[in-house]
Formats: C-alpha cells, structure tokens, sequence
C-alpha cells in the first residue's frame, strides 16, 4: 500500500519539476510541515478537549479510550503509513493537479473559475478512487456506487477548498491520512455531533487564522496560479 | 548581476509580500495527460494481476 503512494507522491513532484516549479512554491516545504502539522494536532486537540469539557459538565466520567488495534508498534506503523498515503495524495491532487487547473481555466484572480477548477479537480480526484474502493469493497449496486462517488466528492471538495485557502500541502495531508482515525481519544464523546457543530466551525476558523497569519508573515506560495502561453507547434 | 537601479521586466501582479510572483505551470498539457494517464495505466495493471 505505501509503494503505492510513494509512488503517488514521486510521479507528482516529478511532473512539478517538469511544470518548472518546486514543492516549497505549491506549499510543501520544512517551514509549511512544522506549521501544518502543528495546526492539524491543535484541530484534534481542539476536539477533544470540547469534547472532554461536554462530557464533564454532562456529569460523565472523562478518560483516556483503550488503544484500537493488536499492539502500539502496529499502530505507529498504520499511522505512519496513512501520513505518507495523505502527504502524498495531497501534493498529486491538490498541489499539483488542483493548482494546474486554476491555472488553465485562467483562475488565478477569478473565484468563479477557480472554484470551478477546484470542483473539477474533486470529480478527477474522485474517479480516481471510486473504482479502487469499488473493487476492494465489493460494492456491485449502482446505490452503493453513488453514495461512494458522492462521499468522495465532498470529501475531495472540502480538501481542495482547505488546500486553496491554506496552500498548506502537509496541514491537508496530515487531516486526509488521519480520516481513518478516530478523532477522539477521550471516551465517550458524542463523535458525529462534535464534529459537525465543533470540527466544521474549527476547520473554517483554523483555516481563517492561519492564512492571516501566513500571508502577513509573507508565505510565498499564495501567489496566484498562472499557465505559461505554450505557442503550438507546427 | 542586476543592480538595484535596474528596471527588469516584472513578471505577474503583487504577492502578499509586495513581491512580484506567480505559482507559474511552465509544461501545457503534456505533463497533465501523463499526470492523469500513467496512474490509470498502473491501476488497471495492478488489478489486472489482482483480479485476473
């Protein structure tokens, strides 16, 4: 499975190359890592702790949940191997493919296109991996199909979205490899209600400061997307 | 070496560092087809050899 993705991740940076960009110009560089993860785990710790302080002032007991999986090394293995997995999907389809599109359909200073390149980058990001999770789950009714095919669309539409308004190649790849986790590591916590009325809320304002933050600090790669006019060939 | 004094051509609007820039796709369309064909191809390899 990490082959995969390293290779994933190898054929993207490859192509930026050949694109005459480098990853630290789309968002991927030491300074956007330290920061990006730091922000991930905050939006995590954030969780948790709304989480712990629903259940305390409930009058229900607050501790740590039991480890999932058969042994801690197996689960800094699984962990490690969905942060390279989310690392490199995220620098293929968001810092490369998503970047490429704003710039052909000219969308660099124009948010209706751009957002237009960032839903056609989802449909691609989703075809993409609809007929893997078809053949590894089973799935054989056109029901089931759509619901996957949606469920990716969206998922790929908040990334895109995150991505663009971060331009943080690890914040987004560390929140995609950690999607199969649960976010929560304090017991009992009402999962789905604190995701949907903290975590989203959480993500727009995360998202918020640190673009504030990162372009007063002058981050170069906020810099709009723009495709170089290639003259035709005779 | 260009001097301070000297008028280059900028290149793209401001960024927020009041540096000229642009995030600039130097390829076409030819590093996107290969983008989009050479994982398609493995794919359907691999499952091919998978799922024979």
């Amino acid at each position: 499975m990490v082959g995969g993705f390293v290779l994933t991740g190898a054929i993207a940076w490859a192509i930026l190359r050949w694109e005459g960009l480098r990853a630290a110009d789309v968002g991927l560089s030491r300074r956007t890592a330290v920061s990006g993860a730091l922000l991930a785990v905050g939006f995590y710790v954030l969780l948790n702790v709304v989480g712990a302080a629903y259940l305390f002032l409930s009058g229900e007991p607050v501790r740590l949940a039991p480890p999932e999986g058969p042994s801690f090394a197996l689960w800094g293995v699984v962990t490690v191997a969905y942060l390279i997995a989310g690392l490199a999907e995220e620098l293929a389809y968001r810092a490369y493919l998503q970047n490429k599109l704003v710039a052909l359909f000219k969308g660099g200073d124009d948010r209706v296109r751009k957002a237009v390149a960032i839903l056609a980058a989802g449909v691609l990001f989703t075809l993409a991996h609809v007929p893997n999770r078809v053949l590894e789950m089973g799935l054989d009714s056109p029901g089931a199909i759509a619901g996957t095919f949606v469920s990716v669309v969206v998922l790929g539409l908040l990334l895109g979205v995150l991505y663009e308004f971060t331009r943080n190649v690890a914040f987004v790849g560390v929140l995609h490899g950690t999607l199969n986790w649960s976010a929560f590591v304090v017991e009992g916590i009402p999962a789905s209600d604190v995701a949907l009325f903290v975590g989203l809320p959480a993500l727009v304002l995360v998202a918020w400061y640190y673009r504030r933050w990162a372009t007063e600090e002058g981050a170069p790669e906020f810099a709009p997307q723009r495709q170089r006019h290639v003259a035709p060939s005779l | 070496m260009a001097s301070p004094e000297s008028d280059a051509p900028a290149e793209g609007p401001t960024s927020p560092t009041g540096v000229e820039s642009s995030i600039e796709f130097e390829g076409g369309l030819g590093p996107l087809a290969v983008f989009l064909v050479v994982p398609t191809v493995l794919f359907v390899a691999v499952q091919a050899v998978i799922y024979p």
